[in-house]
């Protein structure tokens, strides 16, 4: 053909508008809630070590409506939730069917232990030191939060802080068998 | 008060840009030459106000003025002074700032050179490209990314502080400065391509018009890879120094294309060939310069680098797209006039050879473009997230990479239009065979990985190639002038630096790609978990925990971990927390040696009960990586020299670039 | 073929045996060790910014590192490892493009367009070497001849 160069430059064209569009469309959303959640997948089993060494399975969990809290002493969102967690979890903890574990995240036991002390946190607390747990429920850091049903389904939860008022209606989700998301 | 100051500057940059862009169109439409020589005058003021507001930041910073918003958020009372002028840099706004400087400094030492061809359309039209580009520049700076944005509401007496990553080692003084210098010097070859391509004047002028600029240009932005590269080993701490990182790659595109624009153009110079390749690869440098622009800033790639989200993406967007439906439109107008006449005569010659070089360094820049660009086209198609990484680029580019190192030991050697057999044989079977003695050495010795000793025999070939062209050369000299061997081999230099630079730098690239086969094939990694006292054995080497030690600081303050390497002495790799930022950052320790290095990283602080997880990664010739980069500099700096007169011999024309022994006669018998 | 021509076969064949026996000794190792150390550089850590599980020191890197040896010991297959944390994690856990549907373009992008410039300029070459050589014209010579005589050469 006489003019292959203008042929090719139409081609590149096309391409080029193709490019820009994509790149025009790009949206990053951030998830905030995880991915177990939004796939009401089964909550994974766990074993973890209390502070005092005694082993914390989540066999021990079946049947009850409980919630996991990955956290650890350094994240700020983390530190600033923790009177939401006290309060929700004094308000329940008498309750036959609730359980709440929290589970280490990226932290040792000399500063988790200074903090738990600090902070008068009452339910048990957990170390996953090789991350374990960690990465069966697919966390990507910390704070995180799952609710889950007594037929071990998880309902509800949330990537980041929550407050009392969101952990009680999960919790009311949980229990009666509704949805969440 | 500075704020307002700096503001005006950048508003007196912007309008001066405009005032020289009308001033020039109005003069080349009308064609009045008073305009085009009076638009000059904007130059000084253009470059006024970019210094200018640079100076106030700086002045700002250092004043801890925090009633400006990107001070109180980028520096802080206990700044050391060298990371609170490298602050001006740090963030998005002053990244933008940078630009501006770097790019007004381009802009007015051409209008100096040029400044006795003011009325020639070819510079005027450059010029005025090269006030759009500025005037963009300084624009975004009003509406999208202000650095001298004041701050909202209270003014706070201490700032938040750089980002702990630029601020633990000097590099972020240089590192910028370089790739910036580097990127932005293209936007003057740009520039001239455009104003060939519109002016119709499609010769050689205006490559000898921009050669220095783009070797200027091209050397920079080599340094400011590299250094990258020294960076994430040397302050990152994962044990490597390429990631195949979005902004890493968004370097590297106009690196290639640049790259292949160097030596394409000396096609064009000696035969006039490949002018559509030449301007496509200068117009393609510019246009990959921008999307890397636009790719760090505007949020859309998620990257270590990458600068916060803001309102700068469309802009930048927008800006990509001009520039380059421009130089599609331009090369679609213009393209079929440029095709010249001449042919290559066969596959064998200099000439194939940068052709096939051509389409390498292309084939590689697609490559790269295609993986970072892909994760984003599969987002907007399918809504879901996906990775491309080192492997891709590795599978990819190794070929590429081997072929680009035979034709570096094959190209120089080519003698222009055709080769015959036996110049083929006199010049490279030797260096052949030099490559391919060294493949079974290697064989032999046990090495393994096909790349690796592919490329090691290839890199033997290249430097036999090239050790072969220098003797010639010498040989000729010395029998030509009798000097003593020092004296012939400096004059023979000085007679051609730009082949011998580039012959430098050459050995600086299969030095490089040497020390990546080493490093990527003969690396060692563990991590070991040790208390005090305890030691672990990492391939050879016997490493030790002596204990943690705490030093605190007003920036930062840092758990070390003492380790004794044997062989090697004790090493403290180290993880430092700053205030206002919840993660530690990690510094590797480093022992060095041209062969081997050692790295050791802690990767968890002391727990309560004392043990540690130190990584441990011996690494095979590292060293040789940087000191291939600076042969790169080296050999691009010398390649800019001129060439000095009186060194020349008086040889044939046809000859100049290698004096090589006569050739045997055609019929003689074998 | 002439005597000028064997040491360049002699050098080609010797290549080819090299190259013979690396690939044969390069086949990947499916020692435990080298399976871990493949999965981690082709497995991206799932909380940082572009960086393999071999060379991220997140919280969740270290766990997988710990976890993937212990996963092959138990006997799981590279697909099921592979498996399990896309499952937990999604697709961006695989450094490399999946090899069906979508994933195949970036593949074949550069593939193709390499073989095709590869193509056409074996092509271009070839029609150029069969085109006939310009020959000077009658014209050529006299402007030649002028332009001699202009400079004042003796000829």
């Amino acid at each position: 053909m006489r003019t292959p160069i203008r042929w090719i430059a139409l081609g590149v064209a096309l391409a080029l508008v193709a490019f820009g569009v994509v790149l025009a469309v790009q949206h990053r959303n951030e998830p905030s809630v995880p991915r177990l959640v939004q796939e009401h997948a089964t909550a994974p089993a766990f074993t973890v070590t209390t502070l005092d060494g005694k082993k914390l399975s989540s066999a021990t969990l079946r049947g009850k409506t409980y919630v996991v809290n990955f956290f650890n002493s350094w994240c700020i969102p983390c530190q600033q939730e923790t009177p939401a967690l006290k309060a929700f979890y004094a308000e329940h903890r008498n309750e036959a069917d609730f359980a709440m574990v929290g589970v280490v995240h990226d932290d040792e036991a000399g500063t988790i232990r200074a903090y738990m002390s600090a902070q008068q946190i009452p339910w048990p607390v957990g170390f996953d030191p090789n991350g374990a747990a960690a990465l069966a429920y697919g966390t990507t850091g910390q704070p995180e939060t799952y609710v889950i049903a007594p037929d071990g389904v998880t309902v509800c939860g949330t990537l980041g802080a929550s407050t009392q008022a969101e952990l009680d209606l999960w919790l009311q989700a949980a229990r009666r068998g509704q949805e969440c998301t | 008060m500075r704020a307002q100051l700096g503001l005006a500057l950048i508003v007196v940059g912007f309008a001066a840009s405009l005032i020289g862009f009308g001033l020039l169109a109005y003069g080349l439409a009308a064609r009045q030459p008073r305009f085009l020589t009076l638009a000059r005058r904007c130059v000084p003021l253009v470059l006024g106000a970019a210094v200018g507001a640079f100076v106030v930041m700086e002045t700002a910073l250092f004043a801890h003025d925090y009633s400006i918003k990107y001070v109180a958020d980028h520096v802080a009372n206990a700044t050391p002074g060298l990371y609170t002028f490298t602050a001006a840099w740090g963030a998005l706004e002053g990244s933008i700032l940078l630009w501006v400087l770097a790019l007004t400094v381009y802009v007015a030492a051409t209008a100096w050179h040029f400044r006795t061809r003011a009325t020639d359309p070819l510079v005027a039209w450059a010029t005025l490209v090269q006030f759009g580009i500025v005037g963009f520049f300084f624009a975004l700076m009003l509406v999208a990314a202000n650095p001298f944005k004041e701050t909202v509401g209270a003014i706070p007496v201490d700032g938040a502080g750089p980002n702990p990553l630029l601020q633990n080692h000097p590099l972020v003084a240089i590192h910028p400065p370089f790739l910036y210098a580097g990127y932005v010097g293209f936007a003057i070859p740009f520039s001239f391509a455009v104003a060939a391509l519109v002016t119709a004047r499609f010769g050689e002028g205006w490559l000898a018009d921009v050669r220095r600029t783009t070797l200027i240009s091209w050397g920079l932005l080599t340094v400011g890879i590299v250094l990258g590269a020294w960076w994430s080993y040397s302050v990152l701490g994962w044990g490597g120094f390429w990631g195949w990182d979005p902004v890493e790659n968004a370097s590297l595109l106009p690196w290639l294309t640049a790259t292949a624009f160097i030596h394409s153009v000396m096609v064009q110079e000696r035969r006039g060939m490949l002018r559509v390749w030449n301007l496509s690869l200068v117009l393609s440098t510019f246009c990959l310069t921008i999307l890397g622009t636009f790719l760090t800033r505007s949020g859309v790639i998620n990257s270590v680098h990458a600068f916060s989200q803001s309102s700068i993406g469309p802009w930048l967007l927008t800006f990509l797209g001009v520039c380059t439906f421009g130089s599609v439109a331009l090369i679609a107008w213009r393209g079929d006039k440029l095709r010249t006449p001449g042919r290559i005569d066969s596959p064998v010659s200099r000439e194939a050879a940068f052709l096939l070089n051509n389409l390498l360094f292309a084939g590689f820049a697609l490559v790269v473009l295609c993986g970072t660009v892909f994760p984003l086209l599969v987002e907007a198609l399918q809504d879901k997230q996906i990775t491309v990484g080192q492997p891709y680029f590795e599978r990819l580019g190794a070929p590429i990479g081997l072929a680009l190192l035979f034709l570096m030991a094959v190209g120089p050697a080519l003698p222009w239009r055709a080769a015959s057999a036996e110049v083929l044989r006199s010049r490279l079977l030797v260096p052949a065979w030099v490559g391919g003695i060294t493949l079974v050495v290697a064989v032999l010795a046990g090495a393994h990985g096909i790349a690796n000793v592919l490329t090691f025999a290839l890199a033997a070939f290249a430097l036999a190639s090239i050790g072969r062209m220098v003797m010639v050369g010498l040989r000729a000299r010395l029998r030509a002038t009798h000097e003593a061997i020092p004296r012939a081999t400096v004059g023979m230099v000085r007679a051609n630096p730009r082949l011998y630079g580039g012959l430098l730098v050459h050995v600086g690239v299969v030095v490089i790609a040497v020390a990546l086969a080493t490093t990527g094939g003969y690396t060692t990694r563990r991590e070991v978990q040790l208390t005090v006292g305890q030691s672990a054995q990492v391939r050879g080497y016997t490493v030790t925990y002596l204990g943690p030690k705490i030093e605190q600081d007003a920036q930062k303050t840092t758990v070390k971990a003492l380790v004794r390497v044997s062989g090697v002495g004790t090493l403290a790799p180290a993880i430092s927390s700053y205030p206002n930022f919840a993660e530690g950052i990690g510094t590797p320790a480093i022992a060095t040696t041209p062969w081997r290095d050692v790295y050791l990283t802690l990767i968890s602080s002391p727990t309560s009960t004392g043990q540690v997880t130190i990584g441990v990664q011996v690494g095979t010739m590292v060293m040789f990586v940087w000191i291939g980069g600076l042969l790169m500099a080296l050999g691009t700096a010398l390649a800019l020299i001129p060439a000095r007169k009186r060194d020349v011999l008086p040889v044939a024309p046809l000859e100049l670039d290698v004096i090589d022994e006569p050739e045997p006669l055609a019929g003689a018998a074998r | 073929m002439t005597r000028a021509k064997w040491p360049w076969i002699a050098l080609g064949a010797l290549v080819i045996v090299m190259v013979v026996v690396l690939v044969v000794r390069s086949r990947p190792s499916n020692s435990p060790a080298a399976r871990a150390d493949r999965l981690e550089r082709q497995l991206a850590c799932p909380v940082c910014e572009g960086q393999s599980v071999a060379d991220s020191n997140s919280f969740e890197a270290r766990g997988m590192r710990d976890e993937i040896p212990q996963f092959i010991a138990r006997g799981m297959t590279d697909a099921q490892i592979r498996a399990y944390y896309v499952a937990r994690y999604g697709d961006k856990m695989q450094e490399i493009p999946a090899n069906s549907g979508l994933g195949l373009v970036v593949w074949f992008v550069p593939a193709i367009a390499l073989v095709l410039g590869l193509g056409g300029i074996a092509l271009l070459l070839r029609r150029w070497s069969r085109q006939p050589r310009l020959a000077a014209t009658p014209a050529d010579e006299d402007v030649v001849r002028h332009a001699r005589e202009d400079r004042g050469d003796r000829s």
